[in-house]
């Protein structure tokens, strides 16, 4: 198994690999770093190299530097390489016709679970207190909560599921304490097997639930408010560039590092 | 390691910058890594869309659907009124929909006030040049120059700093400059860590440079605009009353419609006579007036409040004053009056000093126990030593200067000391040395006066005065003034000593003794405290005060509370132990951290309650939101003003009191006038059912039927809508979240007791002046179209005589009428005398005859209108005071 992280010498993917890094370590995988020529800014990644290499060694864990002259040899590197997981930065300022390099990764469809990075704030991967992972109401997969669970565990942190359901302004004007505590039981119930491993696992989240009217603001309310240092959100690899892709609602403007997890869904 | 942490070598390598600053093409490429360094603001929302949403609701669909129907009864019946009655319908949906868009949809103004606070252009250093660029351009690892009078635009770490204070009033609550220095003091979150400035923040003295290592929404700026604009908010009491009655009301009207259509359809009246029959009984059972009449009674009521110092800004928060279970306060300035008052003084030779009077008036005593002249002389001294070495002043009753200094100015002045004197050197008060002290020429003689913080003058002390004269603090000495100290800092005093020496030298000194100071607690508090206790509210004091000044504040003004909890003590607690916590007990919350008071607000909402909260710092626009009724500070930012639902102009609990007394009255004069519209229903429905069923002409037309909906009942409904408060309404619980306008009551007194009556009334006039003009039953046709009017319009004033009566014996919900002064309501008077002439007017003039289908009718007959409005009176007045008698 191997965990590969993409960099280009930017500092978010700088800090994108150090999350990349510890998540390797946590599940004794492989660790390579990997930049594709054409995208590369020479002066620039040395340094972030230099970084990453001293982590590494912090952690001590082996890297290797791996190097491919075109991105469209990603996919067919990704097949012989047995990768198990790919992590990639993603920058700020992307439109329809200026795609992002993690916008191309994840279109590309390759066999590989993606974690798309974005970072805001720098030099946080190193110290992470607090994860969260936000559902809607108890829709969890359990990849979705290996990831959750190898993050927190790897940095010992305080670890929180946020469940959330949409509702209209009126239904939630008639939502009175009691409903909010039967439907956090109702959720615990639908999330009692993740609460049996984590027992099982010497691993303790807290599950928090909340109506909402709008799912992205009431995230981003509550991260405001308790102070978490990275979010692990999920979506999919049929998300589109018309808004309905979560990358765009949660990465328009976060206020935290944010992992965005697209888990590739296996013919079965 | 976070970047706070980091050395300034190490700051500049991680961020890959250095002291020339960054290159413009790493500028560029790190603009698009990291977007613009902006506050993100929600979309603004289409006014026109949400307008136009005003139509397609529940209730406007319905009386469009009745206003199509009209007009499609005018083609088949013209000349019947049917298209008055179509634009009369679709006039009630315009204005329904005009004020319910005006009541919901106000710009939010908030982060607007909040952006003001960023700077829009800041110095950086790119290229080794120091450029002005647009603040918006800042990236990571941007070196900007502070000067002071700037603004901040991101989060930065010091790499450079030159006695920098920065005023991070807007992001902790804290107005005194905080002093920034090169290292973290060992912080664990950036926000307390000293070698950082924050966007949105100011330089108020000093010079710096630092790195950028956060930008826009990432900083901790970016979390308060986040709070501030994403805090969601629940349905107003009100809203959700008003969707309530709303559904119930239209469920009744279109239940009669169907019921009687049916029952015309199947009697052989044919579809269309059917179709009309209900449409009318849907008309007069949906009370079209219902909305405007709220909305203008609220108006009123904020207009009411708006002199009692409380200025509503949201209408629909008039009402949920009225449902208010808990108030969380500050308690600066709003407890108290935050005026500083020298109320005990401790003299170093062993006498204690009490000083009446408050604030900074300057009339008092001072109870000296020993009348010698050389205890008086020592007070003076003291008195003296504290008011010259201040910058503050009082002239002319204008105060000027810090709250602590202005104390020691009123009491010099109280005890009639001239503070003139000759200033030659003053050393400044710094948080570091924790003392001042002037040098100053009085007379002939140079005495340097001291004052500050008691350990540190102590420790400078080598003598205290005492009766016959100067004698050496020794440890005896020592131990008797630290008992003194500890004696007033338990009794939540602020103490300072006092100290003199003949040189300009801030050792050896002389202790002359401590003075204790105190914010005094406002006069009116304890007795609005106690009103709230009556009215079953309970209180809280937030502060960023100790847990000994907050309790001995809330002692002082008669503040119940089980015990203090500290923002530590908070900080442990998780969401759902906070409101376990919150559910049996009172708690005062001290020492609080910015941020918690909306921990505070969530815990009680989820403990269903409705929680006013005050708040005056930017950092307090969260909170505010997230209250049902956030009130702001007169004084206080416009970011917390423009969050807010109320702003109290004086800063003054009691408004708060007089706010909810306010809320609660709103809310019974709603039931008032709701009970009355529902009255005036059943003299409008009953003249049909029986004309459908019994063999008598139609006693009541559509347009006649909307003249008392959207005409006669307005202006009385309006005016009980600014009746004054009940005697009781603030003696009972406050309006729970299950007590519902429109109850069972409400049905009860308007359609079963009232309702009846009035329909009776209307019969009776209507049939009475039939049978008096020789009308014989059965005859359904009258052939006579002005005898028809005039039995319309009998009809029509035995509806509207009732309801004038209903609105007079409506002015007490619980209490005899006659009890209220006849002329305290001097609106109800004016619109009762409206509707006399509206009644004239129907009788009289001829054009609005021909609109209202109406006629004169000779006086000798309208006598017949005058048994009913007294036997409203009687009964109504009657059913109050066995109901009253009842509940006792």
């Amino acid at each position: 198994m191997r965990v590969v992280s993409l960099i280009n010498g930017s500092l978010s993917s700088e800090s994108s690999s150090i999350y990349a890094l510890r998540y390797a370590k946590k599940l004794d995988c492989k660790f390579s770093l990997l930049y594709i020529r054409e995208k590369i800014h020479s002066k620039e990644l040395d340094k972030s190299f230099e970084n990453i290499k001293r982590s590494a060694d912090y952690l001590e864990v082996e890297i290797e530097l791996l190097i491919l002259e075109d991105l469209k040899e990603l996919k067919s590197w990704v097949k012989s390489k047995d990768v198990d997981m790919m992590f990639c930065s993603s920058r700020r300022n992307h439109s329809i016709f200026d795609r992002s390099f993690a916008q191309s990764i994840v279109k590309m469809d390759m066999k590989v679970d993606l974690a798309v990075v974005k970072v805001v704030k720098l030099f946080r991967a190193n110290s992470v207190d607090s994860v969260i992972l936000p559902i809607r109401g108890s829709k969890l997969s359990i990849k979705k909560f290996t990831l959750f669970y190898a993050f927190a565990f790897a940095y010992e942190s305080k670890a929180e599921i946020y469940s959330i359901d949409k509702i209209s302004k009126r239904e939630l004007a008639k939502v009175d304490a009691l409903q909010i505590k039967e439907r956090l039981k109702e959720v615990i119930f639908n999330l009692r097997h993740y609460f049996r491993i984590a027992t099982l696992m010497g691993f303790k989240f807290n599950l928090k639930h909340d109506y909402t009217l709008a799912e992205g603001e009431k995230i981003k309310t509550h991260i405001a408010q308790n102070g978490y240092d990275l979010m692990i959100v999920g979506a999919h690899y049929d998300g589109s560039f018309f808004g309905s892709h979560p990358i765009d609602a949660f990465f328009e403007n976060p206020i935290m590092n944010t992992i965005y997890f697209i888990a590739y869904e296996e013919e079965l | 390691m976070k970047p706070y942490e980091l050395s300034a070598e190490n700051l500049l390598r991680q961020f890959r910058t250095c002291e020339g600053g960054l290159d413009y093409g790493e500028a560029i490429k790190r603009q698009e890594e990291f977007g613009s360094n902006v506050i993100e603001q929600k979309k603004k929302k289409n006014y026109v869309k949400e307008y136009f949403k005003q139509y397609v609701e529940f209730f406007p669909i319905l009386l469009e659907i009745a206003g199509i129907l009209a007009f499609i009864a005018q083609s088949y019946q013209p000349g019947q009124g049917n298209d008055v009655l179509g634009y009369a319908i679709f006039g009630a949906v315009v204005i329904n929909a005009s004020f319910t868009f005006w009541q919901n949809f106000k710009a939010d103004k908030a982060m607007e006030a909040l952006l003001k606070l960023m700077p829009t252009i800041v110095k950086v250093r790119r290229e080794n040049k120091t450029l002005e660029v647009d603040a918006s351009e800042l990236v990571p690892g941007d070196l900007i120059i502070l000067e002071e009078g700037d603004k901040i635009a991101a989060d930065a770490v010091l790499l450079e700093s030159n006695e920098l204070y920065i005023n991070a009033s807007s992001l902790n609550g804290e107005s005194k400059p905080s002093k920034r220095s090169l290292n973290s003091g060992g912080a664990k979150r950036s926000m307390d860590a000293t070698n950082m400035v924050y966007a949105g923040t100011a330089v108020v003295n000093g010079s710096a440079k630092a790195v950028v290592v956060a930008i826009g929404m990432a900083t901790e700026f970016g979390k308060i605009a986040t709070l501030t604009s994403n805090i969601e908010k629940g349905l107003s009491p009100l809203e959700k009353e008003i969707i309530s009655m709303t559904k119930i009301l239209t469920i009744l009207a279109l239940l009669a419609g169907v019921v009687f259509f049916l029952l015309g359809y199947f009697s052989g009246k044919g579809a269309l006579i059917a179709a009309i029959f209900a449409l009318s009984l849907i008309v007069a059972n949906v009370p079209e007036g219902l909305l405007p009449t709220i909305t203008l009674s609220l108006s009123l009521a904020s207009q009411r409040m708006a002199k009692r110092n409380a200025l509503i800004k949201n209408l629909a928060s008039v009402q949920t004053l009225g449902s208010v279970t808990t108030i969380c306060t500050d308690k600066t300035g709003t407890l108290t009056k935050n005026e500083m008052s020298l109320k005990e003084i401790y003299l170093s030779s062993g006498e204690r000093v009490s000083v009446s009077g408050g604030g900074y008036d300057l009339s008092g005593e001072f109870s000296l126990v020993s009348e010698n002249e050389r205890s008086k002389n020592h007070l003076e001294n003291l008195l003296k030593a504290g008011a010259f070495n201040c910058r503050a002043t009082i002239e002319d009753g204008k105060t000027l200067g810090d709250p602590t200094e202005l104390a020691l100015v009123a009491a010099a002045k109280k005890y009639a000391i001239d503070v003139k004197f000759e200033k030659i050197k003053e050393n400044p008060f710094s948080s570091e040395r924790k003392m001042m002290s002037t040098f100053a020429k009085l007379g002939d003689k140079e005495i340097l006066y001291v004052k500050g913080a008691p350990e540190v003058v102590f420790l400078k002390s080598k003598y205290y005065q005492d009766t016959d004269g100067v004698k050496e603090f020794d440890e005896d000495a020592k131990a008797k003034t630290q008992a003194e100290l500890e004696s007033f800092q338990n009794r939540a005093f602020r103490v300072l000593a006092i100290a003199t020496h003949d040189k300009d030298e801030e050792e050896n000194l002389t202790l002359l003794g401590l003075v204790a100071i105190m914010d005094v607690p406002r006069e009116e508090v304890k007795e609005a405290l106690a009103k709230c206790y009556t009215a079953g509210i309970r209180t809280i004091m937030i502060t960023g005060d100790n847990e000994k000044t907050a309790a001995a504040i809330g002692r002082s003004v008669g503040l119940k509370f089980d015990g203090v909890l500290t923002g530590a003590d908070v900080a442990k607690l998780s969401e759902e132990e906070l409101q376990e916590t919150l559910k049996e007990k009172t708690y005062i919350f001290a020492r609080m951290a910015s941020g918690q008071k909306l921990k505070i607000a969530d815990a009680l909402q989820s403990n269903g309650e409705v929680i006013a909260m005050t708040g005056d710092g930017v950092n307090d626009a969260p909170s505010l939101k997230k209250a049902d009724i956030g009130i702001s500070m007169g004084s206080g930012t416009d970011v917390a003003k423009e969050a807010s639902d109320m702003i109290l102009l004086d800063d003054n609990f009691n408004s708060i009191v007089s706010a909810i007394e306010e809320g609660r009255t709103v809310y019974f004069n709603i039931k008032k006038f709701v009970t009355y519209i529902l009255s005036s229903n059943v003299p409008e429905i009953a003249p049909y059912i029986l004309s459908f069923f019994l063999k008598i002409p139609n006693p009541l037309s559509v347009i006649q039927i909307l003249s008392i909906d959207l005409g006669s009942d307005m202006l009385p409904g309006l005016a009980l809508g600014s009746e004054a408060p009940e005697k009781n309404v603030m003696k009972r619980a406050p309006v729970g979240k299950d007590e519902k306008i429109l109850d069972f009551e409400v049905f009860k007194r308007g359609y079963f007791l009232i309702g009846v009556i009035e329909a009776s009334a209307a019969m009776f006039a209507f049939i009475t002046f039939l049978l008096s003009h020789g009308w014989q039953y059965g005859q359904v046709d009258l052939h006579d179209p002005v005898f028809q009017a005039q039995a319309m319009t009998m009809t029509l004033l035995g509806a509207i005589t009732s309801q004038l009566a209903n609105a007079w014996t409506m002015r007490s919900w619980d209490f005899n009428v006659w009890t209220l002064r006849w002329n305290s309501n001097k609106t109800l008077l004016f619109s009762m005398a409206t509707v006399f002439a509206w009644m004239w007017t129907l009788l009289n003039v001829e054009s609005v005859q021909k609109v209202f289908n109406t006629a004169h009718v000779p006086l000798g007959d309208l006598w017949i209108l005058i048994p009913f409005p007294i036997i409203i009176l009687v009964f109504h007045e009657t059913y109050k005071y066995f109901r009253l008698q009842k509940m006792a």
